[in-house]
């Protein structure tokens, strides 16, 4: 075991470089980034198991960072995307964009190491923050205001989780991130739902397709890989065996699948594939066993690449030619064929092709849910791999790349040579892992008994994605896409909204207009009250003071009273 | 020509892998009832896509489907 004193939990190399970055020259910032990706990267690659920090806060020992197989491969592949992500990003020249990066992975990281539900915590909410800086630097309407959700919702996700926390210890006076039990005390629950929301669980999803399809181009490349998957590594400390988490786990990947179906947006289409990759996660850690753990950290890690490359590809498609959708889009192969094959090896490995990182990893999951019997789940989680080949596989390349163009006077800009570079090397990773198994298993928490490259397995996969490919030819017209958006479970929030703003803000500022009003109102009133009391007897002119000489009243009229007043008092006097 | 090959290719590949599928030794450990259907993987594959699809545009069409400034205040 490594000495106490030595161990820097690898956040802080994050940490300090995104206080470092603005101190630099503006020329030297994005070789920054790298440096200090790639130190986490090389620094993560060389803790030894069993290495861990405590410091001392109070009466609590905190554990800052506490090294095992499953948080080293989840800390490594995060700072793997991120130095992919910096070279990717190395065009951009915005040192608030970089440091929010760093900030966001560290967090990302952060969760990763930590040992005790405190630290997890700190780590937990920093990512929501920092990501939100990714969505809201797109700078337009759209992203600002979606950012406001995406903040509304992870700031509940995190009350959640704190509840769940405080609770927790207070029961068993524990703060150390242990196994939960299934069935267990109300405060699992909390967790679960804090937790459940950063993985983006439905119907506690639509924070995820709501965002990211407006996040900045290359913020978009961090987003897609660190929250859901660092929620996926915390369900998989925490909450493994839950059954509810296979039943929505494979809800959760179909749904993903057939809002995708319906999505006309590059980035939402990828945005609900998230969704329903991770699905597949949430079910492997619901059935629990080792090689459904297993195959959900390899399919979490193989998920960061491969999403990722994608999102770099349509980020190119956006920022070559500004336009994500794809009624707007077509005939881009001609000037895009280097980046529409990068994309498609990625969409093959999403899509679970041999040779490929998806399908050594998915097929650890359905295998799994084979082993315990969820025949049903099994063949839900086909489907939904059916579903994945073809949205993002089939439609999404179609309708970008290949059909008609619908714009002919399209411009499309320079792609930057370092988003190559980058699709390249994550792309290289995701086929080594492919054809080289044994190094992305070897990683793995447990050890792994498992042959992704059987007979049965290669038929399955070619016969299915053969025929999805052809009745997706047939069927290409359906699926022309059009204009408009669709509904999901945010409806429920974002179409309130209206009535409550009418509720609550909007007739609060009716009460308030209407008591201004009166208040002007009185004033002016009592002012002219003031300057000419006459004006209560008669039509005066309001404006005009009161004068002596012209309003005095005849002398009559005095005369008249004080004679009045004499009869008056003399009549009392009379009786 | 280039779309004349790969139609081609995929049909070879199909053979070849209901070639494997009928002369592979049947595994038992995992024996579910669509083992024993024939090709089932290829109607799997084929239905599903359809299925999906069909499903989705419908929900779309029916109930889910808006205007782009659905949420917009105006």
């Amino acid at each position: 075991m490594m000495i106490n004193e030595f161990v820097i939990p690898p956040a802080i190399i994050l940490i300090i470089g995104a206080f470092v970055l603005p101190l630099l020259r503006k020329k030297i910032r994005s070789i920054a980034f790298l440096f200090f990706a790639f130190l986490t990267l090389f620094y993560i690659w060389n803790l030894p198991d069993g290495a861990i920090r405590i410091a001392h806060v109070m009466d609590y020992s905190l554990i800052l960072c506490k090294v095992d197989a499953l948080s080293r491969i989840f800390g490594l592949v995060f700072s793997f995307i991120l130095f992919a992500g910096g070279i990717y990003a190395f065009h951009i020249k915005e040192t608030a964009q970089q440091s929010a990066a760093l900030l966001y992975a560290a967090g990302a990281i952060g969760v990763c190491f930590a040992g005790d539900l405190f630290t997890l915590f700190i780590f937990w909410e920093s990512m929501g923050f920092t990501s939100l800086y990714l969505i809201w630097a797109r700078r337009t309407k759209e992203s600002r205001e979606s950012g406001f959700r995406y903040l509304i919702y992870h700031v509940f996700g995190g009350g959640m989780l704190f509840i769940g926390i405080l609770m927790h210890i207070s029961e068993t006076g524990n703060i150390m991130i242990t196994r939960l039990f299934s069935g267990g005390s109300i405060s699992s629950w909390f967790i679960l739902l804090g937790v459940a929301i950063n993985a983006a669980i439905p119907p506690l999803h639509t924070w995820l397709s709501d965002a990211y399809p407006k996040a900045t181009i290359t913020g978009a490349v961090l987003l897609s890989a660190l929250t859901t998957k660092s929620a996926v590594y915390v369900l998989i400390r925490m909450f493994p065996g839950w059954d509810i988490l296979v039943v929505l786990g494979v809800i959760m990947s179909i749904h993903g699948v057939v809002f995708a179906v319906l999505s006309n947006n590059i980035r939402g289409i990828l945005s609900y594939h998230i969704m329903s990759q991770v699905g597949y996660m949430v079910a492997g850690v619901g059935i629990g066993s080792a090689m459904a753990l297993n195959g959900a950290t390899a399919l979490a890690i193989s998920n960061v690449l491969y999403k990722a490359t994608l999102f770099m590809g349509t980020g190119v498609v956006l920022y070559t030619t500004g336009k994500d959708k794809l009624n707007e889009l077509g005939g881009l192969v001609k000037s895009q064929r280097l980046t529409m094959c990068l994309y498609m090896i990625a969409a093959l490995a999403i899509s679970g092709a041999p040779l490929l990182n998806g399908f050594v990893s998915k097929s650890l999951v359905i295998g799994s849910a084979g082993e315990a019997h969820h025949n049903v789940a099994m063949l839900l989680l086909h489907l939904a791999s059916v579903g994945t080949f073809l949205s993002v596989g089939l439609k999404l390349p179609y309708f970008t790349w290949f059909s008609k163009p619908k714009d002919k006077n399209l411009v499309v800009k320079a792609t930057p040579k370092n988003m190559y570079i980058a699709m390249v090397i994550v792309n290289l990773l995701c086929i080594l892992y492919g054809i080289m198994p044994s190094l992305l298993y070897k990683l793995l928490p447990f050890p792994v008994h498992f042959k992704p490259y059987n007979m049965h397995h290669l038929v399955e996969t070619v016969q299915v994605l053969t025929f999805t490919f052809i009745a997706f030819w047939l069927f290409r017209k359906k699926l022309k896409p059009h204009k408009g958006i669709f509904l999901d479970f945010d409806w429920f929030y974002r179409r309130p909204a209206k009535l409550t703003r009418r509720i609550f803000v909007d007739s609060t500022a009716m009460i308030f207009d209407k008591a201004d009003k009166l208040v002007e109102y009185v004033t002016k009133k009592s002012v002219d009250f003031g300057r000419n009391p006459y004006i209560i007897f008669g039509k005066f002119n309001p404006e005009k003071s009161y004068t002596p000489d012209k309003y005095r009243p005849p002398i009559r009229i005095l005369l008249l009273s004080v004679l009045g007043a004499f009869i008056f008092i003399f009549l009392l006097g009379l009786f | 020509m280039k779309k004349y090959w790969f139609w081609i290719a995929l049909i070879l590949l199909t053979i070849i892998s209901l070639i494997f599928e009928f002369t592979m030794s049947h595994n038992s450990e995992h024996h579910n009832w669509w083992s024993s259907i024939p090709a089932f993987w290829i109607i799997f594959g084929f239905l599903g896509c359809v299925l999906l699809v069909i499903f989705s545009k419908t929900i779309g069409k029916l109930f889910l489907d808006r205007k782009e400034d659905y949420y917009d205040d105006k």
